[in-house]
């Protein structure tokens, strides 16, 4: 029993906390969730509570499906929409085999195994993501509550209040908010979290995905992180903001670089930039996604970086004097709907990659890459982004980064199930078909 | 008087360090010298032969002074403390009364110690003693002017009355709940004392972190509190700290309170797991070098056999069994050394022995840290320092064993060193599997001796029983009982492996399976009582005897086969016979001489049986030893099968006919496994003899295939010939090529790109083969029979994908917590249930279509590419620029991992040898034979996987893809 645990059990018992919850996630990003009450959680503990794996996305063969899921002490929080009355906490797990060895497939030990891989090359990974999402009247009702645009300041109403609400709901689970503002489209939003590292910061959205989902239903309204829910606007990303510290020092800072940034960042925007292709499918993981990343939205459809431009798929963010430890890459293409752990895992491993083979960065894209005619593009070396998920299947599949960087388990599993995913899509008739084709053909 | 440094300094240990050291103080401190006198400067030059700093502390400080010429009794804590009282009293900077207290103390030690009043154990004692006396003097101090209970314990080394010239003292703090802030204050006062630095340095440097929560624990805690924290939060290596803890100062009740609270803490029922899997880490722990132990053999403390393994060691024993026996509890190593020792659950020569190795390395540690007051644990490099010290341990060094050998002090040193670590090394076999053995020897005597005898020694039955458990048996009492069937009595049997089996059971207890290997051994003894190999081996070969010990840990098959052919164990005392790799000559010539004494034909070819199971037996000891590795495996059993084959053919083909064998299949690639059948074809001339061909071709299969008590020698498989088995046994070469040219299939085409010669006339053989390679590599093969070859493939797959297991009964499924998209209801895709290495997506079939099917394309322009075998097949298509160096790799390394695993698969006795298990349990031994550390079950999941990914990728690129070039 170490301190931590220590501390949950005593403000378990100081508090009068009937219930934890016990969160974990599956290979998809989804939330799982098991209850103990507080008389189980010493032994929670010490000895795991044990469950079904196979019941799991992505988690089991059947016959190895006995799984322990041990809760991580350090990400112990009381739920804080629960009343004030006979509380109810939640902690995220670690899940073991029965032989009491991590789990493969556990997308928290996916992340960890990048962490550590990171951490013998003397590198601490930090993010910052910029999360979107829709406020609507429900989920079959995507209306949007209102017109506004890019940092409007709409007149009180619902949303504003929710906005509220959803910060005060994090920041009382110890998750710091740092701004939020209304988005370009209308009834879409953006609450940006203080950057922390990449396991924290995992775990923390996922609670940012439930908190908002809850404060929403609280207050009658639907919030969605659907990538692409209204065609004619803009689409929900996450962007990403990554930096590597070398100890307390920001291994991407060099002062003396004119974009004042090092050997390092740009060896690791060069691994990001190389296996960008590849690692689409797990940061932009659904159909709907590939809506999302196409011209007019300032969305990154090609493979190319720059310091001001917002349709690069890298975005140097401008440097702020004094202020080496924010230096940072900003990627673009992760929408709030991924699964956090093995994002982070597969940008952190591109990156690692470009360090260690020593990548070299191509020139910056200056001009609106979107302006250029394709043989410009073609002949500034400028790829593009998988089209679709299937492209985007495509390349994964070809990628021993992916596979090495989620391990055979979860890379089996995840073009698998994304596989049927695509297939189910293709079989289907839209609207856009029948509006279009129905009356001429 | 005056003085003469270099007569004083010249019977010393280091003259010239002495005198030199003297000289300073003649210059520097004349009156001390003069005050000194003959008989303190004799001692003072004792201790200036060993150490620097006390000698400067004498000139600086004339308490120090005065120990060179007082009393040399030993000094209790008593006595020390009230020395310190009256020193202390109405002093202005009580630290450093107290650091000079101390160094004092040091001096009239190391005097008792280098002048041999006393040894090593008791300066040991000393040191702590004076420690005590001085803590006891400041906890007094402090309390005095804070008022409130406290009491000092003493953790580490301290707790044990094992001090170090220089070491920090670990203490923690007990207060009372009444005056709980008095307590505080006293305990505050007391760290701020000793930590305040003086002139005179610092008494000790006090540690106060194994107190509850380390630094952040509150400083004094009462015995309620350190109740509740060890009841419900300590982890297990608390407890084993607290086997130190003594109450060394301060209030007397607070402390015997104390020490009461922790008794059922540190000895609670059950063993704690972590002890378990400490000791059962403990070998490796010994062996490992990791970075800590980089100082190498120079590291008297940490080196594998260095002061720390003796301790630890201990410690564990005390932990095993002295939850049951209390005279085990004693916090000082070489008490309880002893104890364990008179309990019997140590042996007393071994006991003897740790004994010396525990004193001579505490002496030399003694020295070293002496010389410059330093802690340090670590032995000089140069030869002139280490000889220095050398000098100083003289007295415990063995004598030089003849007159003449030439006893240079800094040789004996070394070599005493290297002796001893090398004998605590292999203290875990010692200490820790010897008594479980030496039980049966008293056992057995006791039965001569009349009643009464000395029935104390040998470890009792439940001791052994728990020992068992702990070094990792799952059924002890089992366990206890082959032991006691293996080493009990006084057979001549029992003797010698109550002297094999300590060595044998660390390697036991680490394999895959302990319990069953324990089994195994004991069957296998059981069943060869009548042939002396087994005993003949592990007497008179110890390396044996571990791999051994490995062998039967890890495969119950490789266990039967030795129980039914004993004689394998006589190839094993070869050392230079199992570690080489036999060719298929090797084979031959055993075979050979089978032949000559006549012995094949003979009783329907048993004794080529024999030999056959033999030499699979010590193949699969290699394998399973780690000296043979799967390629290894492979060519020793196609070699071993081709001079089987040989052996029966010679004995079979009747004069007037010539007759060949043509290895197919695996046998043809030279890729065997221990469980393939032998697929060949039969070629005879001349054509009018072919009845006697076909006679001798029968006797032929019969003699290698019949099944008998002793086991087939192969399965010998004939279907792949001409017309399958309407078809006759043997044909003539020009048969062969009449048939192939005009019915000859695709698949048949494609299963000669393995043909090769494996046995009889050797002429034919191989103008069977190239006769064979014009058909089978046409300049530019039909596209048709690519396309059938693919199809055909594509059949075998879609068979394949039809046998999956279907699932039964509905199944709990968890339902997503938040709304965001899930898996499309109504077809959860789910993870294949069955691996099957073989046949799989990405198995070994995939591996040799592909190679096969590169070979039938190129074959025709490029006759390199024409080699049986997938390994061999992938490298000539690579070296032929047929096939990418990264797909040959991946198809490579895929068919070796494949392999092996298979391999293994059979030494476990598994009827599925291509399936890879989906019982955790079995991964986890699988891993564990091929070599993994443990845990190791999802790691060789992992790379069957990526091994199973990569060869379907080249597969689908380079099989099916028809564009590839």
């Amino acid at each position: 029993m170490d301190r931590q645990q220590e501390y949950v059990l005593r403000t378990v018992e100081e508090r009068d906390i009937r219930f934890v919850r016990l969160w974990f996630t599956d290979v998809l990003g989804m939330l799982k969730s098991v209850s103990v009450t507080s008389s189980e959680l010493e032994g929670a503990f010490t000895e795991g509570i044990g469950f079904d794996g196979s019941a799991v996305d992505g988690f089991a063969r059947v016959q190895e499906s006995d799984m322990l899921a041990v809760p991580d002490a350090s990400t112990f929080q009381v739920l804080p929409w629960r009343g004030e009355n006979a509380g109810v906490g939640r902690m995220f797990c670690d899940i073991l085999t029965p032989q009491g060895e991590p789990f493969a497939a556990d997308p928290r030990h996916v992340l960890r195994r990048n962490l550590a891989r990171a951490g013998d090359m003397g590198f601490s990974f930090y993010v910052h993501p910029e999360m979107e999402f829709f406020l609507f009247k429900g989920p079959d009702d995507p209306t949007p509550l209102d017109n506004g645009g890019y940092f409007d300041q709409t007149p009180m109403d619902v949303q504003q209040d929710f906005r509220r609400e959803a910060i005060q709901t994090l920041e009382a689970m110890g998750i710091s908010v740092e701004y939020s503002h209304h988005e370009v489209a209308p009834s879409q939003h953006e609450i940006d979290l203080r950057y922390a590292d990449a396991l924290t910061m995992a775990d923390n959205l996922m609670t940012y995905r439930l908190v908002v989902k809850e404060v929403a239903i609280a207050r009658g309204i639907y919030a969605t992180f659907m990538p692409k829910p209204l065609a004619e606007h803009w689409g929900s990303a996450m962007h990403t903001h990554v930096s590597l510290f070398d100890g307390d020092t920001n291994a991407f800072f060099n002062p003396n670089d004119p974009s004042h940034l090092s050997e390092t960042a740009k060896q690791f925007m060069a691994g990001v930039l190389a296996h960008a292709r590849e690692i689409t499918a797990v940061c932009c993981q659904w159909v709907n996604s590939y809506k999302r990343l196409v011209p007019g939205f300032e969305a990154p459809v090609f493979v190319s970086w720059g310091r001001h431009n917002r349709s690069s798929l890298l975005r140097i963010p401008m440097y702020k004097p004094n202020k080496p430890a924010s230096t940072r890459i900003e990627f673009r293409a992760p929408d709030p709907a991924c699964n956090p752990y093995l994002t982070f895992a597969v940008v952190l491993a591109a990156g690692l990659r470009g360090i260690e083979k020593d990548y070299q960065l191509p020139p910056e894209a200056e001009d609106n890459i979107y302006e250029m005619t394709d043989s410009e593009r073609r002949a500034a070396g400028i790829g593009s982004l998988p089209r679709n998920l299937d492209e985007a299947l495509s390349e994964m599949e070809e990628s021993e980064l992916v596979a090495e960087a989620l391990g055979e388990h979860v890379f089996e599993f995840f073009l698998r199930n994304k596989r049927v995913e695509w297939d189910e899509y293709r079989s289907q008739v839209t609207p856009f078909e029948v509006a279009k084709y129905l009356p001429t053909l | 008087m005056p003085v003469d440094p270099a007569a004083a300094a010249g019977v010393t240990s280091n003259p010239d360090r002495a005198e030199a050291a003297l000289r300073r103080l003649v210059e520097r401190n004349p009156q001390t010298m003069d005050r000194l006198g003959e008989e303190g400067i004799a001692r003072l030059a004792v201790v200036a032969a060993v150490s620097g700093p006390l000698v400067d502390g004498v000139a600086r400080h004339d308490r120090m002074a005065a120990v060179l010429t007082g009393s040399l009794e030993e000094r209790p804590a008593g006595r020390v403390a009230d020395d310190c009282r009256s020193a202390l009293t109405g002093a202005e900077n009580p630290a450093a009364v107290l650091a000079v207290e101390q160094r004092a103390g040091l001096l009239h030690i190391a005097l008792r110690d280098l002048l041999g009043i006393a040894s090593t154990p008791q300066i040991a004692v000393e040191l702590a003693d004076l420690a005590q006396g001085i803590l006891a003097a400041a906890t007094e101090h402090v309390t005095a002017h804070t008022g409130g209970r406290l009491a000092v314990v003493a953790m580490g080394k301290l707790g044990g009355r094992e001090l170090n010239y220089v070491s920090d003292v670990d203490v923690i703090f007990v207060g009372s709940d009444d005056e709980w802030s008095a307590s505080t204050r006293a305990a505050e006062r007391f760290m701020r004392l000793m930590a305040t630095v003086t002139p005179a340095g610092r008494a000790y440097e006090v540690d106060a972190n194994l107190r509850p929560e380390g630094k952040d624990g509150s400083l004094v805690r009462s015995i309620q509190a350190y109740r509740s924290y060890y009841q419900r939060w300590a982890k297990t290596w608390e407890f084993q700290a607290l086997l130190k803890a003594r109450p060394l100062a301060g209030d007397a009740q607070l402390g015997s309170s104390f020490a009461e609270l922790i008794e059922p803490f540190v000895w609670p029922d059950r063993l704690h797991e972590q002890a378990v899997e400490e000791i059962q880490q403990l070998k490796g722990v010994v062996e490992s070098s990791a970075p800590v132990r980089r100082a190498g053999p120079r590291q008297v403390k940490l080196a594998p056999g260095g002061l720390r393994d003796i301790e630890f060691a201990v410690q564990l024993l005390q932990l095993v069994h002295g939850r049951h026996d209390r005279s085990l509890r004693s916090p000082n190593t070489l008490e309880a050394l002893d104890a364990l020792a008179s309990g019997g659950y140590v042996g007393y020569a071994d006991a003897a022995d740790f004994r010396h190795a525990y004193v001579f390395l505490r002496t030399v540690e003694h020295r070293l840290q002496l010389a410059n007051l330093r802690r340090t644990h670590t032995l000089p490099h140069g030869d002139d320092e280490r000889r220095r010290l050398a000098r100083t341990v003289a007295a415990h060094l063995p004598e030089p064993r003849a007159e003449g050998e030439h006893a240079d002090l800094l040789q004996r040193f070394d070599t005493e060193l290297a002796r001893v670590q090398g004998e605590v090394r292999r203290l875990h076999e010692k200490l820790f599997y010897r008594p479980l053995l030496e039980r049966f020897a008293q056992l057995s005597s006791a039965e001569q001796l009349p009643v009464g005898a000395d029935e104390e020694r040998g470890l009792a039955a439940d001791a052994a029983q728990e020992r068992l458990t702990a070094l990792g048996f799952a059924r002890p009492q089992v366990a206890l009982g082959h032991l006691d069937a293996l080493a009990g009595g006084v057979s001549r049997r029992a003797r010698l492996f109550r002297t094999a089996l300590p060595a044998m059971l660390p390697t036991l207890a680490s394999a895959p399976d302990p319990d069953e290997g324990l089994a195994a051994l004991r069957s296998l003894a059981d069943s060869t009582k009548e042939s002396p190999q087994l005993l003949r081996a592990l007497r008179d070969h110890p390396p044996v005897a571990d791999m051994l010990a490995r062998v039967l840990g890890s495969s119950r098959v490789v266990g039967r086969w030795l129980e039914r052919q004993p004689e394998v164990l006589a190839l094993l005392v070869d050392d230079q016979g199992l570690q080489r790799r036999r060719n298929a000559d090797d084979y031959l010539r055993l075979a050979d001489g089978l032949r000559r004494r006549r012995q094949v034909g003979n009783e329907e070819g048993a004794a080529l049986r024999r030999m056959r199971r033999r030499e699979a037996a010590r193949i699969a000891f290699r394998d399973l030893a780690g000296l043979a590795d799967v390629i290894d495996v492979a060519t020793e059993l196609s070699g071993l099968a081709q001079a089987c084959l040989q052996a029966a053919l010679d004995s079979v083909v009747p004069d007037g006919v010539t007759m060949a064998v043509i290895g197919m299949g695996k046998l043809g690639g030279s890729e065997l496994g221990y469980a393939s059948d032998l697929d060949v074809l039969l070629v005879a001339e001349p054509g009018d003899a072919l009845a006697a061909a076909e006679q001798a071709a029968e006797r032929f299969l019969e003699l290698l295939s019949a099944i008998t008590p002793e086991g087939q020698a192969f399965r010998v498989d004939l279907n792949l010939r001409p017309e399958g088995k309407q078809g006759p046994l043997v044909r003539t070469l020009s048969s062969y090529r009449n048939y192939y040219e005009r019915w000859g299939e695709t698949w048949e085409l494609q299963a000669l790109t393995q043909a090769r010669h494996v046995a009889g006339d050797r002429a034919l053989g191989r103008s069977f083969v190239a006769t064979m390679a014009d058909l089978v590599y046409p300049p530019s093969p039909p596209a048709k029979r690519l396309t059938d070859i693919r199809t055909m493939k594509a059949r075998v797959e879609r068979e394949r994908a039809g046998d999956r297991p279907q699932r039964t009964g509905p199944r709990r499924r968890m339902a997503p917590t938040g709304r965001l998209g899930g898996t499309p209801e109504g077809s959860p895709p789910r993870r294949r249930t069955r691996i099957d290495l073989k046949l799989g997506p990405g198995g070994m079939a995939d591996v040799e279509w592909t190679v096969q099917l590169l070979q039938l394309r190129h074959g025709g322009r490029r006759p390199a590419v024409r080699r049986p075998g997938a390994l061999a097949g992938a490298a000539a298509c690579v070296d032929a620029g047929v096939l990418s160096s990264q797909d040959g790799q991946w198809l490579q390394n895929g068919w070796r991992l494949l392999a092996a695993v298979r391999n293994m698969r059979y030494l476990t006795g598994t009827h599925d040898t291509h399936v890879l298990p989906s019982n955790p349990r079995e991964m986890e031994r699988l891993a564990r034979m091929l070599g993994y550390p443990r845990p190791g079950g999802q790691a060789l999941a992992e790379e069957v996987a990526r091994a199973m990914r990569r060869v379907r990728k080249v597969h689908e690129r380079c099989f099916y893809d028809a564009a590839t070039p």
